[in-house]
């Protein structure tokens, strides 16, 4: 048994002893969880992929006369307009209308905004007694704006189910490129680094919990959006979507190797960000769960040529089947691509062993505990 | 025998060339056309070429002397590595299996030998990575 003070005292005297999740699998393997318990002060976690509900909250500053912004664009793409005169929001799935042949979005300004790039701001107001300005037109960099971060309302999605296709037709969908008749499938993980696949039923991950986002150093702000518990288990994980994380952080420590604008190609524009998450490792069973591996963590196969909510389960593959190329359906090999860089949410959960090696980045106990009810409602749509 | 790819272009004077028949009976070349498309500046083909070495350089100076525009094509698939993040959305749409990923690195290795330039992974990348100039 630790604590989170004897772990940051160890982190504080650079004597922390941190593996990331993937590393840790063969100690836990060869020595046990209790011995590795003992070893073991923190597994680091990573990811990075598509995580279409983020976005970043900005403030321009006031420009002289001043404007009350109600019209906003970023390099052409919408921002929020109903905030306090030079706040806005701008989402990463927003889309800038002729785009040019691939669709540029809010995803894609973000990313321009933390690579240092001059992001062009056209605004448009009323014009009142106290900001008379009825539009602006200049250029921007993060540098010179009073604050910009990220405030994602849902994260890290705990599982995702993977993706195919069996009409005879290539789909387009937020889970990429369908090919006809099942000839291809699409999972987004990093599985086994993947931060809630390592503390399934959130022990050690809470509200306030220190994180990586983005190269930069964030927050567990809340549960995330359509968060659930309730999701069937396998190896003690959830096999379809479940827990989600509301994520903050600081946009000028972010870095724009971890954060980067995406077209899904006829779906439209998202997000892609690396997330790590440190875990103390504070008794045997916060060890065993982190050391769990892509042979043990399952996600269901499900069609998305079927239109409606409830899609059929076509069968339940582990990430290591998925990861190896193809898997076995019924008899038939079907080719696998990740969306989701496994290359880079190994670099994530580097990154951030080093980061608490070098005495940089202690723990925090989380301030409050993220909820251990809680169900998706759908929509229904009434007349 | 070897084995090369050429991308060649043809205007309003030579589009009609029957260019495989034109290999195989006078030069002894398997010919694969790999990609053959008409526009409006004129005509572009990707074509494979196997044979020995001194046939398809024969072959690369006949065809340049009748007035088509011939060009070693042997990197059909352009990868900006400074916007591929190795995500490996392009692994499974693409028929000939180019994209393989490093088992050690998990980079997404394209292997040139096997790209047909077909394009099927274009559009399939979520951050433009991969163009295929024609």
């Amino acid at each position: 048994m630790k604590t989170y003070v004897e772990i940051n005292e160890r982190i504080r005297q650079k004597k922390a002893v941190v593996y990331t999740a993937e590393e840790v699998i063969d100690l836990v393997r060869s020595k046990g969880a209790e011995k590795a318990a003992e070893k073991v002060d923190v597994v680091t976690t990573g990811t990075f992929g598509a995580m279409c509900s983020s976005g970043a909250f900005l403030n321009f500053g006031h420009s002289d006369p001043p404007i009350r912004m109600t019209d906003v664009r970023l390099n052409g793409v919408e921002a929020y307009g109903g905030l306090a005169a030079v706040d806005t929001y701008i989402g990463a799935t927003a889309t800038r209308e002729n785009g040019g042949e691939f669709g540029y979005g809010g995803g894609h300004v973000i990313e321009e905004l933390i690579a240092g790039n001059r992001v062009r701001l056209r605004a448009w107001g009323p014009g009142t007694d106290c900001y008379v300005r009825k539009d602006i037109d200049t250029y921007i960099t993060l540098d010179d704006i009073n604050e910009a971060y990220l405030f994602n309302p849902r994260n890290c999605y705990q599982n995702y189910a993977s993706a195919t296709n069996t009409l005879d037709r290539t789909l387009y969908t937020y889970m990429g490129k369908l090919l006809p008749r099942m000839k291809n499938v699409t999972y987004s993980t990093s599985g086994q680094l993947s931060p809630l696949l390592n503390d399934p039923h959130l022990e050690t991950i809470g509200g306030g919990t220190r994180i990586f986002l983005g190269g930069g150093e964030g927050y567990v702000a809340w549960q995330g959006t359509q968060y659930n518990v309730n999701a069937p288990e396998r190896n003690g994980v959830p096999t379809s979507g479940a827990r989600t994380l509301a994520l903050i952080g600081d946009m000028k420590q972010m870095d724009r190797e971890y954060v980067r604008g995406m077209e899904m190609y006829r779906y439209g524009t998202s997000l892609a960000i690396g997330v790590g998450i440190p875990i103390p490792i504070l008794n045997a069973d916060v060890m065993k769960r982190a050391a769990i591996s892509d042979e043990e963590l399952y996600t269901n196969l499900v069609d998305y040529s079927v239109t409606e909510k409830s899609r059929a389960i076509l069968g339940q593959y582990s990430y290591a089947e998925l990861r190896s190329g193809s898997i076995d359906h019924e008899g038939h090999k079907i080719r696998t691509s990740p969306l989701s860089s496994y290359r880079k949410a190994r670099q994530v959960a580097e990154k951030l062993k080093d980061w608490i090696e070098n005495g940089e980045f202690l723990l925090t106990e989380p301030t409050f505990k993220l909820p251990t009810s809680g169900e998706v409602k759908p929509l229904e749509v009434r007349r | 025998m070897i084995q090369k790819r050429y991308k060649l272009k043809f205007s309003e004077e030579n589009l009609q060339e029957s260019v495989a028949y034109i290999l195989v009976s006078k030069f002894n070349i398997q010919p694969n056309i790999l990609r053959a498309e008409v526009r409006d500046d004129g005509g572009v083909m990707v074509l494979e070429m196997k044979g020995r070495q001194e046939d398809i350089d024969a072959s690369v100076v006949y065809l340049s002397d009748a007035g088509i525009s011939i060009k070693a094509f042997d990197k059909q698939i352009l990868k900006d590595l400074d916007k591929c993040t190795d995500c490996g959305a392009c692994i499974s749409v693409c028929p000939t299996k180019c994209f393989t990923p490093d088992p050690a690195t998990w980079e997404i290795v394209l292997n040139y030998d096997k790209c047909i330039a077909c394009g099927a992974c274009l559009n399939a990348c979520p951050f433009q990575a991969l163009t295929l100039p024609l």
